[in-house]
This record gives C-alpha cells, sequence and structure tokens, in this order.
C-alpha cells in the first residue's frame, strides 16, 4: 500500500490512489474518467516538464495549422481550377465550321438542282413520250407478242402465225386459221367452186355462252335468243374476217346452232342440233367490214347477209320445281 | 484539455471544407471539358437535322418544281411523262378530267382498241351524254389517236352511252353533240353489253331475297328457289335438288362443317353447276340434310362484283 500515490483529478477534483503500473498504461479518474494528467506528471520530475512542453507544443502547432487550413482553403482553387474557357470557344468554331460546310453542302445541291431543271425541255419531253406511245401502237398493230396477253389476243396472233404460214397449203391455212377463230368444237369446211374459195363455220351456242346447255337457254323470249345469237354470229365473223382476209376468200359462212326438242305431226319429240341462224358475207363487202371488237354488232352486222333464220319455228317453255 | 479539443475542432472544420473544396474541384476538372463538348456536339446533331429538313425541303421543292416544268398543264404533264404505256397514259388523262367521285378503268381488245369505261358512283343518276362529252374534251385530246371508244356504266354497272371513234373525232375537231350523235351515243350505249352487270331477278319474301336458280348436274337440270346470303360462305342447297341432278353417294362424300344460326352443321360437299340469269358457275355444293332450304352462298360470287338494289328486288353482277 506504501507505493500507492494520491493524485487529484484535474477535472473533477477528487483523489485517486493509483499503483505502480507500467508505462504503456494510462490512469483515469475513478469518478468522472478523466485522465490523471497528474500522475503522469508526478512520475517524475523531467517528464512532466517533458509533457508539459509536449503539450504546449502540440497546441501551438495545431492552433498554427488552422490559418495554413485556411489559407489552403483560399489558394486550392488558384491551384487545381484549370482554365476551360477556350474549350468553348473550340466548340463554337467547329460548329460554326460545321454549318459553314453544310451550308455550302446544301448551295452546291440547290444550284446541281436548279441546273437540272432549267435543263428539263417540256417540248422535248413531249417528242420523247409521243414518240414513245407511237413505237408502242406500231408494235401493237403488228401484233407484238408482248402485248398479247387476253387468251383472245394469243389466239389472234395464233391466228395470224397460221395465216403466215407457207408451209400450208392454201385450204389447211384457212381452215386452221378458221379453227383458231371459230369456236371450241366448231364444225368447218373450206369449200371451193370455180376457183373461188368459201369458207363455212358451224359453231354450237353453248360453246360460246353461258347458260346454254342441251335445251335449255337462259332466255326468256325468242327476241333476246335472237339478239345473243346475231352478236356471237358477229363475233365469229369479225374473228375470221380479220385473220382470213388476206386469203383471197370468195364467201364466210356462219351458222350458229342449238339443241331444240323437235315435236312432229305424228307427235313424237327427239332432240336435234338444229341450225338456228346463218350469215353470208361476200367478197365485195369484206372491205366493208370495220373491226371494231366492242362494236361487233354496228360494224358488222349490216353487211352480214342472212341465209337462214329458225327463230320463227322456236317456243321457249319454261320448267321449274 | 479543453483548449485542445475546442482548437481540434476549430481545425477539423477548415480541413473538411478544404477536402470538399479539393473533391469539387478534381471533380469539375475532370467532367467540364466532356461537358463542353457534349454541348457541341449536341448543338451540331441539331445543326445537321435542321440540314437534313432544309435538303429534304429543297429535294421536295425540286421534285415539285421538275414535275410542274414538264408541261404548261396538268395534262400536258401527264402525257409528258417518261416510260408509260398508252393504257396508263388514258387511264391518268381520264382520272385527271374527270370528276373526283367518278372512277375509270381502261381495257384494251385486240391489240390496238383502247376502250376507255367511266363508271358512275353508286349515288349518282345517269349523266347526260352532253356533260359527258364536256369531260372527255382532254381526254379525246391528249389521247389521241390511242383511244378508241367510251363506254359510260350507269350506278347499276350498266353501259348507257358509247362513244365511238367516229364521235370522239367529231368532239376532237371541235364538234358538239347534236341530237342525232346523242340518240346515237344512247343507242350505242344501250346496245354495248359486253361489260355490263347481269341483273339476277330476286324475289322478296319479308325482307329476304329469292333467286331463282338453276342447278345443273351430272344427270339433269334443275331450277329452284334460293336464299340470297351473303352471310353463307359456301352455297347450300337441299338434298332433293342434289339428289335430282345427280347420283352421289352422300356418305361417301367430304363433309364440311359449318356454324349455322342452329349451332354446328355438318355436310356432304359435291360439285354443282349453278346458273342464275345466265351466269353459270361450277361451285362446290354443302348438301343440306336437315331441312329444304337453298341458299346461295359469296363461293358462287368469286371473281364477280354485284350490287344489291333491294328496291328493285335484283342483283347486279359483272365480272371483275
Amino acid at each position: 500500500m506504501t507505493d500507492m500515490t494520491i493524485v487529484q483529478c484535474t477535472h473533477c477534483g477528487s483523489r485517486n490512489r493509483i499503483r505502480p503500473h507500467s508505462n504503456h498504461m494510462s490512469p483515469v479518474c475513478g469518478r468522472c474518467g478523466s485522465p490523471l494528467v497528474g500522475y503522469c506528471l508526478k512520475q517524475s520530475g523531467i517528464s512532466r516538464r517533458l509533457s508539459t512542453g509536449m503539450i504546449k507544443l502540440i497546441g501551438i502547432l495545431l492552433f498554427l495549422l488552422i490559418p495554413i487550413v485556411c489559407y489552403g482553403i483560399v489558394i486550392t482553387p488558384r491551384w487545381l481550377s484549370k482554365d476551360f474557357s477556350d474549350l468553348p470557344a473550340a466548340e463554337a468554331e467547329s460548329t460554326s465550321r460545321f454549318r459553314a460546310e453544310q451550308e455550302e453542302t446544301l448551295a452546291k445541291l440547290e444550284a446541281k438542282l436548279q441546273q437540272e431543271l432549267a435543263q428539263i425541255d417540256s417540248m422535248e419531253l413531249n417528242g420523247i413520250a409521243s414518240a414513245q406511245y407511237h413505237n408502242s401502237m406500231n408494235a401493237r398493230l403488228s401484233y407484238d407478242k408482248k402485248y398479247a396477253l387476253t387468251p383472245r389476243e394469243k389466239a389472234q396472233l395464233s391466228m395470224l402465225n397460221l395465216a403466215k404460214d407457207s408451209t400450208r397449203s392454201y385450204h389447211e391455212a384457212i381452215k386452221a386459221v378458221a379453227t383458231e377463230a371459230a369456236p371450241n368444237g366448231s364444225n368447218i369446211r373450206v369449200t371451193e367452186s370455180l376457183g373461188q374459195i368459201g369458207l363455212h363455220i358451224d359453231f354450237d351456242m353453248s360453246s360460246m355462252t353461258s347458260g346454254e346447255h342441251g335445251t335449255s337457254t337462259k332466255h326468256d323470249t325468242i327476241d333476246s335468243l335472237r339478239k345473243e345469237v346475231v352478236v356471237l354470229i358477229s363475233k365469229v365473223t369479225n374473228d375470221v374476217f380479220l385473220f382470213c382476209k388476206d386469203l383471197e376468200l370468195e364467201t364466210i359462212h356462219v351458222a350458229c346452232k342449238h339443241h331444240v326438242q323437235t315435236t312432229r305431226p305424228d307427235g313424237t319429240t327427239s332432240v336435234e342440233n338444229t341450225l338456228l341462224y346463218k350469215i353470208l358475207v361476200h367478197r365485195n363487202r369484206m372491205p366493208k367490214l370495220s373491226n371494231n371488237p366492242f362494236l361487233d354488232l354496228y360494224s358488222t352486222t349490216e353487211y352480214l347477209q342472212v341465209e337462214e333464220d329458225n327463230f320463227e319455228e322456236l317456243e321457249i317453255i319454261r320448267t321449274r320445281i | 484539455m479543453r483548449i485542445f479539443r475546442l482548437i481540434g475542432l476549430v481545425l477539423l472544420l477548415p480541413l473538411v471544407v478544404w477536402g470538399i473544396e479539393v473533391l469539387y474541384l478534381l471533380q469539375r476538372n475532370a467532367s467540364t471539358p466532356s461537358k463542353i463538348q457534349t454541348q457541341g456536339k449536341a448543338g451540331r446533331t441539331r445543326l445537321m437535322a435542321e440540314f437534313k429538313g432544309k435538303e429534304r425541303d429543297l429535294v421536295r421543292d425540286y421534285e415539285q418544281r421538275k414535275y410542274l416544268a414538264t408541261g404548261e398543264t396538268a395534262y400536258d404533264r401527264i402525257f409528258n411523262t417518261q416510260g408509260q404505256t398508252i393504257n396508263q397514259l388514258i387511264q391518268c388523262i381520264a382520272t385527271e378530267a374527270l370528276p373526283k367521285t367518278w372512277s375509270c378503268e381502261v381495257q384494251v381488245e385486240e391489240f390496238t382498241h383502247f376502250l376507255l369505261l367511266i363508271l358512275l358512283p353508286h349515288n349518282e343518276e345517269r349523266v347526260a351524254a352532253t356533260r359527258i362529252a364536256v369531260h372527255l374534251k382532254p381526254i379525246i385530246a391528249y389521247c389521241n389517236p390511242y383511244l378508241s371508244d367510251v363506254a359510260v356504266f350507269d350506278r347499276n354497272h350498266k353501259s348507257y352511252l358509247f362513244f365511238d371513234q367516229e364521235i370522239l373525232e367529231h368532239l376532237r375537231n371541235g364538234g358538239n353533240l347534236t341530237d342525232a350523235l346523242v340518240a346515237k351515243v344512247e343507242h350505242q350505249g344501250r346496245s354495248f353489253t359486253r361489260f355490263n352487270s347481269t341483273t339476277i331477278p330476286c324475289e322478296k319474301h319479308e325482307s329476304h331475297l329469292f333467286l331463282s336458280t338453276e342447278v345443273i348436274g351430272p344427270s339433269a337440270l334443275v331450277t329452284c328457289y334460293a336464299l340470297f346470303d351473303t352471310g353463307a360462305s359456301t352455297t347450300v342447297l337441299s338434298s332433293e335438288v342434289i339428289t335430282a341432278t345427280g347420283n352421289d353417294d352422300l356418305t361417301t362424300a367430304p363433309k364440311r362443317t359449318f356454324q349455322t344460326a342452329n349451332g354446328l352443321l355438318s355436310c356432304p360437299i359435291v360439285r354443282r353447276e349453278v346458273n342464275l340469269a345466265g351466269i353459270r358457275r361450277n361451285i362446290e355444293v354443302a348438301v343440306n340434310q336437315r331441312d329444304e332450304v337453298n341458299l346461295i352462298g359469296m363461293n358462287y360470287f368469286s371473281g364477280l362484283k354485284y350490287i344489291v338494289d333491294s328496291e328493285a328486288s335484283c342483283i347486279h353482277v359483272w365480272e371483275k
């Protein structure tokens, strides 16, 4: 107990007993927990004096550091701040250079377009377009196969080729063209008498129009049936005329047939493929035939000579279930 | 000791401020150049977009001026269009010359006969030949000598005026349509039936249209009434009609299921020719084994156009 030292706390003033202890330990006040500085000072006279000096020195240093730090705060922006004032100017210059380039490009384009515009000559264009339409029409007039789009045009092309075929005999050529021109299943004959060639075509009405099947017809009246037959005959005549006109035919005979139920005087009936209407076109009238595919009735019928007309003997009977 | 603490605190505060200041400055140094460059780039991008817009406007303006420079009038410009076919020429000139609500088609027959079909809209009455002739003048002037004929169709797709080449030539030479020419145009128009619609007469019962239908099978032709049903995809015929027109074995025939008002219905499918007012079509027909109802479905009208005139109880049909 004799080794114990009494040290008064500089903070709360309470007296503390302290045993001898190693140097790395720091005693604290038992009441307030403050370090017992006085103890250290009491260790020895030399260390006490040293500690006090150190503390004062540290205090002075710390105190001196304050203005240094403050000075640092003030001076740091000058050291660290970089000058970027050139950058916006450089960017602005780059932008203006870019603008100038773009404006130049635009001006060049405008000049080019103006030049192109100045070179447009509507009269010249008109000439080119007219020539193009004219060439196209000429190609059509010479039956250029690229314009043969519809089945009818394809058939016409085929007829033209047959008419021009020099390997066939005269009769064969006429028959071949007529076969192409006439409806499917037509009966075609080429006759020759005193050097005059006649072409005979008998076709079934059902092969050219819908609604005609066996003895049945879509027509309600004989008049309507007759009109359609005349139109069909005109159509066939036009086709034959158009492609046989260079074959020096003397006459063209076209007949339309239909299945008809015939009642005989004795009451018996039979179904026969009967000729309804037959026309004839003479050579001297053929040049007058104008070929308008849209107006067959008008352009053709006035030049047709009727050979047979059996409509008067017909009667249409309607049946229904 | 208190003084030490005070000094420490006073020192700590400027130290923290200094640190923040340093960090701020370093960050500013690092980010400022890229920020300025980004702003510059954005400005140039805006500029580029602005110039692109100007370029587009310039080209558009040029195209317009180029088009206008190809001719004095719209007709001249259409005529002068390069690489255009005669069909396109007639079609474009006619579209320009005719009222906007009218439509037109060009048909070519036998290589060289160009026919212009003028189709009046469904809500317009027949227009007089003299008025049509006024619209035709620029067409005739610019499509000469290619246009052969002009046919005018009414709202039921029936031709009622036909201007042949002779009349078109007369109009081109400044002539007017006299009464005699109008009569000829009308007469030809009535007789020109090539592209006309076919009128299928109907019988109206409780707002339903019934059509007199010819059914042609392998063994016979039978006429019956069928309901016009725009909601039926397939034509349906009763088993009575089917057996009367052919000897199909309905038990082995392929079947198809239909959604009907009375639920799902499975029907055998056979082929028959169906003829309505002369329009004969070979189509698939569903056999109705449940009742005697016959329906004309939409498969009959495939490849055709039609107008239903419920007031006149008829259907106008023509080929597309």
